[in-house]
């Protein structure tokens, strides 16, 4: 589709609005059974706090509570425990979708501790690494790291094999096929998985952070499930879905930036 | 006069010499050979044209010359010596589109050259621009590859791989996905180039009309296991405009082929449907 305008005609900037406020649509409709349910049918505070109530909560979680410290701290350990997953990750995926004996080598391996639950590995952790940062980057680590050498095996693996076969024929030596035709044909793909890993990181964050924690959202969570500050649940959960939204949408941006060769990049 | 014997050879060096190829692919549970007792000889400088129906194997063979695949028995010969690593001596140009799309005109036309010329990028680059003009890419320079159309990706893989100056190029159907208008303008536009270059092309096709209006020489393959059927010399005097399409002796030899191809070719085709 071009960007001037879809078929009805509508200039780019309408269309932009018009998806804008789609996208709007369901956060409305939340608000507005979450307004009902409270003041329709009088649903107790405890179960579900006022939405109007809700400015003012996290106001106090700014200003009295210090979120910004626990935002940082969770931040530093997803950053942390998705690089560290990436960086592993990257090379073995592209030597498993490159090289057939790789493959063998690896798969079964991968494809039998991957369906491990993450949690199950939380207590051995706290037992080896402490319940500290270490911790909590290596449960994101593992639940990340997994999952995401398959995509970038698959990624790798389904490069066209004829861009190989014309690097070849133009005099590219085999050793030099990694990195000239897989690697950029592939990046676009592996950039997609990098986008999908980085949610369960944060997903695994929580879950690590829950069970023995002494900072961070999740540990905010849990301490805020203690004391039956239900509004605070709320906020937190609200502040983790932004956060997340926030990191796609520039993830996505870039994407677009930097493939605007590939057909996908150029039609979104 | 399909056998017609030329020793070409004598006055010009051979370029190519394919003696009893045979080709078996070995599957789970069939295996298809893709050639048998294959066997031809192309000079230097001459455009040859490998023509067979589509499936007759025929790419084999010039998988075969590129160093891509290895026979599985008879002999192969490129510049009188046994093929070697692939893409030393020859350049392909695919049917499927194969440039790069992640680099732009310029920079695919230029891929080959780090690796047959050296040079600074620079000195690469003003190389890959002087065939970029050659194939009328030009104003293309810094586009995409999936910003251009059929026509201009394959003649961003001509220029590809005559940047590289090889001695052979080889081209597996490489116009076979392009509508018929394009089709003839890229011919027109080979045409052109290879009579410019002198080279040394095989070029396979299953088209009669291209066969007769590009090559030199025609070899005829029967259906698979390809082998050659008959051997044809194109008459045409170089430069040859695409009106040649209009003379009595083209028309005339492309009913020769058609009849000869359905005599031996469909035949076995519908003999085999038969089975």
């Amino acid at each position: 589709m071009n960007e001037a305008g879809d078929k009805t005609g509508h200039p780019a900037g309408r269309r932009l609005v018009s998806r804008a406020l789609l996208g709007f649509l369901p956060f409305a409709a939340i608000a507005i059974i979450w307004f009902t349910l409270v003041h329709g049918f009088a649903v107790r505070p405890v179960f579900l706090p006022p939405l109007e109530d809700m400015p003012k909560v996290i106001w106090v979680m700014f200003v009295n509570e210090g979120i910004v410290h626990d935002i940082l701290i969770s931040c530093v350990r997803v950053v942390a425990g998705f690089i560290a997953a990436v960086l592993v990750a990257t090379p073995l995926g592209i030597l498993m979708g490159y090289n057939q004996r790789a493959h063998q080598l690896f798969e079964p391996i991968i494809g039998f501790i991957r369906y491990i639950p993450i949690p199950v590995f939380i207590p051995l952790c706290i037992l080896w690494f402490g319940s500290g940062d270490l911790e909590k980057i290596i449960i994101i680590f593992l639940g990340a790291f997994f999952q995401l050498t398959l995509m970038v095996q698959d990624a790798a693996h389904s490069v066209r094999r004829d861009f190989f076969e014309a690097a070849i024929m133009l005099g590219a030596p085999r050793q030099a096929l990694i990195a000239r035709v897989l690697w950029p044909a592939a990046l676009p793909q592996i950039f997609d998985s990098y986008r999908v890993c980085i949610g369960w990181a944060w997903t695994y964050l929580i879950v690590a952070e829950i069970v023995g924690a002494r900072a961070g959202i999740g540990f905010y969570i849990i301490k805020a499930q203690r004391y039956l500050m239900v509004p605070q649940i709320f906020a937190a959960m609200t502040l983790i879905g932004l956060l997340g939204m926030t990191t796609d949408l520039i993830l996505g941006s870039a994407h677009r930036w930097l493939f605007r060769w590939s057909e996908r990049g150029s039609d979104s | 006069m399909y056998e017609t014997e030329r020793r070409r050879a004598h006055l010009q060096g051979q370029a190519v010499r394919l003696r009893h190829l045979t080709k078996v692919y070995a599957g789970q549970d069939r295996t298809v050979t893709a050639l048998q007792d294959f066997s031809c000889d192309i000079a230097e400088g001459e455009f040859a044209v490998i023509l067979g129906p589509s499936g007759c194997g025929k790419s084999t063979a010039i998988r075969i010359i590129a160093g891509l695949e290895k026979p599985t028995s008879g002999s192969a010969l490129v510049n009188a010596e046994p093929i070697g690593e692939p893409g030393k001596t020859c350049s392909m140009v695919f049917q499927s589109y194969t440039s790069f799309p992640w680099l732009t005109v310029l920079e695919n036309i230029s891929f080959g050259l780090r690796y047959c010329s050296g040079g600074t990028k620079q000195q690469r680059m003003e190389i890959a621009r002087e065939f970029a003009r050659m194939v009328g890419l030009e104003e293309f320079e810094h586009a995409y590859i999936n910003q251009l159309s059929g026509g201009m990706k394959q003649r961003v893989a001509i220029a590809s791989a005559l940047a590289t100056d090889p001695n052979i190029l080889l081209m597996d159907e490489p116009f076979g996905a392009l509508d018929s208008q394009t089709r003839m303008a890229m011919q027109e536009q080979l045409l052109g180039l290879t009579e410019q270059s002198h080279k040394t092309v095989v070029f396979v096709t299953h088209d009669i009309e291209e066969a007769l209006l590009l090559g030199d020489r025609v070899y005829v393959c029967t259906a698979r296991p390809a082998s050659i059927l008959a051997e044809l010399d194109v008459p045409f005097v170089h430069p040859r405009k695409p009106a040649v399409r209009n003379e009595k002796k083209f028309v005339d030899m492309k009913y020769e082929i058609f009849h000869l191809l359905r005599d031996h070719v469909y035949a076995q085709m519908l003999e085999r449907a038969g089975e």
